[in-house]
């Protein structure tokens, strides 16, 4: 088999061939893909705001209930210490390497964990 | 400084077309305009690119299928098989950030990602559509997802709350992170540009820098959109998989 320019085609097609043989879905195999790798500065900005996100919503959920309740400033402060509790152990598992999983189970995929 | 100098201006919302619906100004502004265009961009780069659906692509469709094919490996790696269902939506919500984040590096443009009520309007659908996956396939056992497996019962009322608040600090820190790395960054471009012209022979010193810190704005762009884009998935294989 050869084209216009006189080409032999044969070993296209058998490439062609063997391509179309591969069909497999993206989603189901092939081996991984390595993601970019951050700089340190990032994994800093992302424990600093694992830390300070954790706080603040403790901090605000207190405060929302002591509102609610009107038990001012009590739930705020227990909230307060619970949220900083909860960013420290957000900055653990992103350190230990347990990626975003709430619970102690390491994540399937913590390898492919972004660090920013 | 001029008002129109500030490192700041570059961010300020300009209502283009006024909507007012009751209380609330649902205008078109110069954001929604920018989304508009990131959705058109967006569009416009696959459907040309997969407009001959090539044997062999060409480079156009090859930028097309790389990016599919790129969001397809982060969902298969990261949530498994299972993530298949969800590519659509992860699709598009890369391919949105992304376009977002490289228009806003053209000169005189908006980036819609430096605002806080963008990014958290985003995580906010990615946190409540992730549990109500979650919910709807566990049912009530999606709550043990709070209570660490291994734990003694006693502690429960400690670690519970705890879980909890770090559950939901998950949508701000998702935000935060988009909206501090664009603001951040595009603050950074102009306050240096902003030396150029006024240090006169000096100014090639900062020209240098700017020049350099484009190129990490480039990378941040995207960088950004894939930390988004990988974290959603990641919160998406554990409503998936719970322990």
């Amino acid at each position: 088999m050869t084209d216009r320019d006189g080409r032999d085609l044969s070993e296209f097609d058998r490439r062609l061939k063997a391509a179309r043989g591969d069909n497999r879905s993206p989603f189901d195999s092939g081996k991984p893909d390595q993601p970019p790798k951050y700089g340190m500065l990032g994994v800093a900005f992302r424990m600093g705001l694992e830390l300070v996100s954790a706080l603040a919503v403790g901090t605000a959920a207190g405060w929302g209930l002591d509102k609610w309740l009107e038990t001012s400033p009590w739930i705020m402060i227990v909230g307060v210490v619970l949220g900083g509790v909860a960013g420290i152990m957000n900055v653990y598992r992103f350190a230990a390497g347990f990626g975003g999983t709430v619970g102690y189970k390491k994540a399937p995929s913590d390898k492919d964990a972004p660090d920013a | 400084m001029a008002e129109n100098q500030s490192p700041l201006a570059q961010f300020e919302i300009k209502t283009l077309v006024p909507i007012d619906l009751g209380s609330f100004d649902a205008s078109f502004t110069n954001s929604s305009a920018f989304m508009v265009v990131s959705v058109l961009l967006a569009t416009i780069f696959l459907v040309g690119g997969m407009r001959k659906g090539e044997m062999v692509p060409g480079r156009w469709q090859s930028m097309a299928e790389l990016s599919y094919v790129f969001v397809a490996n982060l969902i298969r790696d990261t949530v498994g098989t299972e993530g298949a269902k969800y590519f659509p939506f992860i699709f598009s919500l890369f391919m949105f950030i992304l376009f977002g984040n490289l228009l806003g590096m053209m000169p005189y443009s908006f980036t819609f990602t430096s605002h806080i009520a963008v990014t958290f309007a985003m995580a906010l659908v990615v946190f409540v559509g992730v549990t109500v996956i979650a919910i709807a396939k566990h049912g009530l056992h999606f709550f043990s997802f709070f209570m660490p497996p291994g734990v003694p019962i006693a502690m429960a009322p400690l670690l519970v709350p705890i879980e909890i608040i770090s559950y939901l600090s998950r949508p701000i820190s998702l935000s935060v992170r988009l909206f501090a790395n664009m603001t951040a960054g595009h603050t950074l471009l102009k306050v240096f540009a902003g030396f150029v012209a006024s240090l006169g022979v000096a100014g090639v010193l900062p020209l240098a820098f700017v020049t350099a810190l484009t190129g990490l704005e480039f990378v941040i762009a995207f960088l950004q959109a894939y930390v988004f884009t990988i974290l959603t998935c990641l919160y998406l294989n554990d409503a998936l998989h719970l322990h």
